[in-house]
């Protein structure tokens, strides 16, 4: 590394953020991942951010959030892009979804989720975009469940882009418990 | 049922331990010393008295396991020995002596674990001697190598790996058989808070989320020697007077709103040619960055330095960085530490969760199993002084506390195990 300043390499970042949502958010209720746990902490919850920005195509005029938590990872990446966003909330008992702040016909805009599961929610704010006269960029997730969410995103001819899949945490998960063998 | 936590007992066996200390003020029984061996066979007699077998790994950490129903990963607790110069009687001692209250107090119950315990005493905790914090849990963990062994050494010359010889351990073996995380379930540390939240918010116990990285640099600024005397002021390149801006540039980013948590400190600062009558020529300084937020612990080191430059280049001075360790700050797994917040709602005991700013052994012990802190409240915030100070009443509550999570983590160790005789028709 010439730059004395360089601390780590990419990949060793992506590590340690790895460990740092396994470590936060694996396993407390589950053998699942709890979004609610690791977006609440800002050692993470940057670094989030910071990566997923550099994944934010360049052609995207705003950013689509749903609360409650793909919000907050919405948010921050507005902070770290600049980009406006588009608050998405759940009406009418889930059933229906509206969009709060701004968006207008010809933009292009980026779904933002914190974790994808089946992919029924990002597929609603994918829908509800499209109605509005808006182009979907795509979906950009933190973490994928791998429960249906990239095929049921390319049936809409949307793609899913995630930071990390859901075997990449259980394994992880799995080495900070192996020694339970 | 399972009695509580002795305070004067605590008092006894920590004075005890405070006795195995060279002359002056304080405690001073620094790392792979006579005397560090000494409170580790101590700490091993008493182990043994409470019923456990007591082996001592090849870098010097005293392992103590108490038996359970079944053989099987253990669920572990223990802190250090060692001391810096002239400290005081409760940092890593506390934890260790909780460990000891924890066994007897099981052994006098004759309580039986499904799986074992596991009870340390690390060795070589304190940076002190080495420049090196955590020699023995990093051993533990893998993350040292042999040559660091030889690179590291004390004011004397001496290297960490003679130092280990010296006091009959195996340095070779040290670096190259690091724990099994198969022999593990959990770790909980207790340790003393060394800062004041706690005492501030009159708590006794306080559960560790965040353990601050760092990055440290080394910055040598390079100006002009010359005559104090004949030297105009408006023709000086003053290293000092730039390294000054430096250390307030450190503190001032610290102290910015975005930085709550960020700790920036030049705690070594060195003039040349340090005489009266020459204009500082050169000042190398050390910059310390803390922070529980990975990203922006970097971010903070190079603002500092971007503003250093900035400071430099105004006075006609050159700025050189390099850096000497970085380590990002470690999410302990929340998992293990809800067993620990569980079991302080079960007795009753309040708490706070808080940050750690100072590096533990459980932060390496965490790359081998999961890990959990608890910290005990230490008056005045004081630590590394002769005057650190523990209420041994509320070190006894931050042992019942942490008995009560051992046990905890114990039976979900055993249910993951599937260990648990299968209850109901499907027996």
């Amino acid at each position: 590394m010439n730059d004395p300043l360089a601390f780590q390499t990419a990949d060793e970042r992506r590590a340690e953020l790895l460990a740092d949502v396994v470590a936060a958010a694996w396993g407390t209720s589950g053998e699942y991942i709890d979004a609610d746990r690791f977006l609440t902490k800002p050692t993470v919850l940057r670094r989030l951010a910071s990566i997923l920005a550099g994944r934010v195509p360049p052609d995207v005029d705003r950013l689509i959030g749903r609360e409650p938590h793909s919000l907050v990872l919405g948010t921050a990446l507005a902070l770290e892009t600049g980009l406006p966003l588009v608050v998405a909330r759940a009406m009418d008992g889930g059933r229906e979804l509206d969009f709060f702040g701004e968006l207008h016909a010809g933009e292009r805009v980026l779904v933002v989720e914190g974790v994808t599961g089946t992919g029924a929610s990002a597929e609603q704010a994918v829908r509800l975009a499209l109605a509005r006269g808006a182009t979907v960029a795509g979906v950009l997730a933190a973490v994928d469940r791998g429960a249906g969410a990239a095929g049921r995103l390319t049936r809409l001819a949307v793609t899913l882009d995630t930071l990390y899949a859901d075997a990449e945490l259980r394994a992880a998960a799995r080495r900070e418990r192996a020694h339970g063998r | 049922m399972i009695a509580k936590a002795d305070p004067e007992r605590l008092w006894s066996t920590l004075r005890s331990m405070a006795e195995l200390t060279e002359d002056g003020p304080g405690v001073t029984r620094l790392a792979y010393s006579r005397l560090e061996r000494r409170a580790h066979e101590l700490f091993g007699q008493w182990m043994a008295e409470a019923g456990c077998s007591v082996r001592v790994d090849p870098a010097g950490n005293t392992i103590a396991t108490r038996p359970g129903r079944s053989d099987g990963p253990a669920v572990g607790t223990g802190s250090h020995l060692d001391s810096v110069y002239h400290g005081g009687r409760f940092d890593g001692i506390a934890g260790t002596m909780a460990a000891v209250e924890v066994a007897r107090l099981l052994h006098e119950s004759a309580v039986t674990t499904e799986l074992p315990l596991r009870f340390v005493a690390f060795a070589g905790e304190e940076g002190a001697r080495f420049g090196q914090a955590c020699c023995g849990s990093k051993l533990a963990a893998g993350l040292s190598s042999r040559h660091e062994l030889d690179e590291r050494r004390d004011r004397d010359g001496v290297s960490l790996a003679e130092a280990m010889a010296g006091v009959g351990l195996d340095p070779d073996a040290a670096a190259s058989t690091p724990w099994h995380p198969a022999d593990w379930s959990a770790f909980v540390e207790l340790h003393v808070e060394q800062g004041a939240v706690l005492e501030r918010a009159n708590l006794d116990v306080g559960v560790v989320d965040l353990i601050s990285g760092s990055t440290r640099l080394e910055a040598v600024v390079t100006g002009q020697a010359s005559h104090t005397g004949g030297t105009p002021m408006r023709d000086r390149a003053d290293a000092l007077a730039a390294a000054a801006e430096a250390v307030l540039a450190a503190e001032d980013v610290a102290l910015d709103p975005r930085h709550r948590g960020t700790r920036a400190t030049v705690g070594r600062l060195a003039v040349e040619p340090g005489s009266i009558t020459t204009i500082p020529g050169r000042v190398t300084f050390s910059l310390d960055v803390r922070d529980v937020d990975a990203d922006r612990q970097r971010r903070a080191a190079r603002e500092i330095v971007d503003r250093m430059r900035a400071a430099c280049l105004r006075r006609g001075t050159r700025l050189s960085v390099r850096v000497l360790a970085d380590t990002s700050a470690v999410v302990l797994p929340e998992w293990v530490r809800d067993e620990v917040t569980a079991g302080a709602r079960e007795l009753g005991i309040p708490y706070r969760v808080l940050t750690s700013g100072a590096s533990h052994d459980a932060q390496m012990i965490n790359r081998v199993t999961p890990t959990a802190m608890i910290f005990v409240s230490s008056r005045g915030g004081l630590s590394h002084v002769p005057e650190e100070w523990t209420d041994p009443a509320r070190l006894a509550v931050g042992t019942d506390l942490l008995c009560a999570s051992m046990l905890r983590l114990d039976a979900r160790a055993a249910a993951l195990a599937g260990r648990q005789e299968p209850k109901g028709a499907f027996a």
